[in-house]
């Protein structure tokens, strides 16, 4: 009897074995138990890999994505849903994350416009240098924005911030058409995460909350020494990094305790809520990503991601 | 003054809402903790259990916050269920022990109790002077294995970080006080436990009101209901009170931060 995944044929670059495989082991995954799902999302990552480099090649992009998609919110939701131990989903964020931006540059997301008023801007003599920061945050939080759009495969311009309000003192939210849960928050001061997306997950009880820190220019990460009662519930010690997971969990124990009832104050315990939750269901990710004027457009680079 | 009584109403409301806040955020808490023990043992690393326990810790405060039997049951449960697990297999630091650790003192099993005492027993040398959670699992697992000489070091090593402003005011004051009772237990007789018991409460209540103070000023402070429960103290309190004859030993006062008797007996009773 010839078994294996190996002993497949080729299908000369279509991909057909491997997004075949792909579905089978996705199936695999309904009906596994923790330890043997381990296995199991392990070869489906391996044949993700593989279906997206044979797709590159024919430079078949939106196809990568659409799939890794599909990987990720079948991974995730097995996950959280206790059938799964190790962050696979992760991984297929970072393959969907690869094919997204050869399938949608910057220039060709929502975001364009944007990026370019801001660049624009920038570039102008003899600009004040506190408008530049703020400038230089802009372009920042466009990176976060798109470097996070690229992880989920969705053009985030056309869905969370598309509908966005801005709350004042610099905290701008979005929710669903209609109202409900908090999808998207941008806030500006102290004590808070710089920026916060929390997505629905088919076939998942939680939602994927990613909380992250946008950088423009050059400013650097700091480090934050915390108060000796947070090594007590996040079992850490100080101090920690600014790009860390760490990080978002710490400010969300202070955005959870918001007593205000100003929308901005709401959104931001709702916010708080949400990213602790997700901090202690393994739900959470964390994205640090930087922004710079280069020429006449703006960079995206992504510096960190983490999960649990 | 008129202003701090409906300070104290207003504190003990805000309090009330940190605590049902928090039962309701993690209500799902003790029944996940198998899932993050098998997981945990899956990839092999003591951090899926970490990341539940910051839940647990808040469920379980303010569970005794509330005095609510059933909820804090489940969570010492869920503590009791995982703690020998990760010492004998992830020998996490210290200071990650301590919740274990205390409700072992507060009546949990005895060999849970040994495991906990000699893996803290084993890292003793590379805990921090600034970790001061390390510390206190350090003097507690000497005075539980009435071991008093490590337990005199492990004090003169606080307060020496103390001295060495290693905390912040309130922080101090609450260790120095902590430290008193401390060495009165290593002593083998702590007729003054009662009392100090009532300072750490105070000390303990003052922590909790400069934080409230911050949010009532519309500042922003990250105390969560693991703050309305001391279990380092509680433990100690429990030691202490054992060195008195039955008749002796005075019930903590309602409303304590440590209320030993209750945490035993929700838990193990």
């Amino acid at each position: 009897m010839t078994s294996g995944l190996t002993t497949y044929p080729r299908t000369g670059g279509g991909g057909g074995s491997s997004l075949g495989r792909i579905n089978r082991l996705l199936l695999q995954l309904t009906r596994g138990t923790l330890t043997a799902n381990e296995a199991t999302a392990a070869s489906i990552i391996r044949s993700l890999e593989t279906y997206a480099r044979e797709r590159a090649e024919i430079q078949a992009f939106a196809d990568i994505v659409t799939i890794a998609v599909r990987v990720r919110d079948a991974l995730f939701a097995t996950r959280a849903n206790g059938m799964l131990a190790s962050p696979f989903f992760v991984r297929a964020m970072e393959i969907c994350a690869e094919a997204f931006r050869l399938h949608v540059p910057l220039p060709a997301t929502g975001f364009a416009n944007r990026s370019a008023a801001a660049v624009w801007a920038a570039m102008e003599q003899g600009i004040a240098i506190a408008k530049l920061r703020s400038l230089k945050e802009e372009i920042g939080l466009i990176a976060w924005l798109y470097e996070t759009s690229a992880l989920l495969g969705v053009d985030l311009s056309t869905t969370v911030t598309a509908n966005a309000v801005d709350l004042g003192n610099r905290f701008v939210e979005s929710r669903p058409v209609g109202g409900g849960r908090l999808q998207y928050l941008e806030c500006g001061s102290a004590y808070n995460i710089n920026v916060m997306v929390c997505v629905d997950v088919p076939g998942s009880a939680l939602p994927l909350v990613i909380a992250g820190e946008a950088k423009g220019g050059a400013s650097g990460y700091g480090a934050v020494m915390t108060p000796k009662e947070m090594s007590k519930i996040l079992f850490i010690q100080p101090p920690v990094k600014q790009n860390s997971l760490d990080y978002a969990r710490t400010r969300a124990l202070y955005m959870k305790r918001e007593l205000g009832t100003s929308p901005a104050q709401r959104a931001r315990r709702e916010a708080g809520l949400l990213i602790d939750s997700a901090g202690t269901t393994e739900t959470l990710v964390f994205v640090a990503a930087r922004g710079d004027v280069a020429g006449s457009t703006q960079t995206t680079v992504r510096e960190h991601l983490e999960c649990q | 003054m008129s202003v701090g009584d409906q300070g104290v109403e207003s504190f003990e409301a805000i309090l009330r809402e940190i605590a049902t806040s928090a039962i309701e955020q993690y209500e799902g808490m003790p029944a996940r903790m198998d899932f993050a023990l098998q997981s945990a043992k899956t990839r092999r690393a003591v951090r899926p259990i970490l990341t539940l326990r910051s839940g647990l810790v808040q469920y379980m405060g303010a569970a005794y916050f509330l005095r609510d039997r059933a909820r804090f049951r489940a969570a010492a449960a869920a503590f009791a269920s995982h703690s020998q697990v990760i010492a004998e297999t992830f020998a996490p630091e210290p200071f990650i022990l301590v919740p274990d650790l205390c409700l072992a003192l507060l009546g949990g099993p005895a060999k849970t109790r040994r495991v906990l005492v000699q893996t803290v027993w084993k890292q003793d040398s590379e805990i921090k002077p600034s970790d001061y959670s390390g510390q206190l699992a350090a003097i507690l697992a000497s005075l539980a294995d009435l071991n008093r000489e490590t337990a005199v070091a492990g004090i003169a090593r606080l307060r020496r970080a103390c001295r060495d402003r290693q905390f912040d005011r309130l922080e101090t004051r609450y260790l120095l006080t902590w430290l008193l009772a401390a060495r009165q237990v290593s002593c083998g007789a702590a007729p003054r436990i009662a009392r100090l018991m009532h300072m750490l409460d105070r000390r303990n209540a003052g922590l909790v009101r400069h934080e409230l103070g911050r949010l009532a000023r519309g500042g922003s402070s990250a105390i969560t209901a693991a703050s309305l429960l001391d279990l380092p103290s509680a433990a100690l309190g429990a030691l202490g009170s054992a060195t008195l004859p039955s008749a002796e030993r005075l019930a903590p006062e309602p409303g304590s931060y440590a209320d030993y008797r209750w945490i035993a007996e929700a838990a193990w009773g």
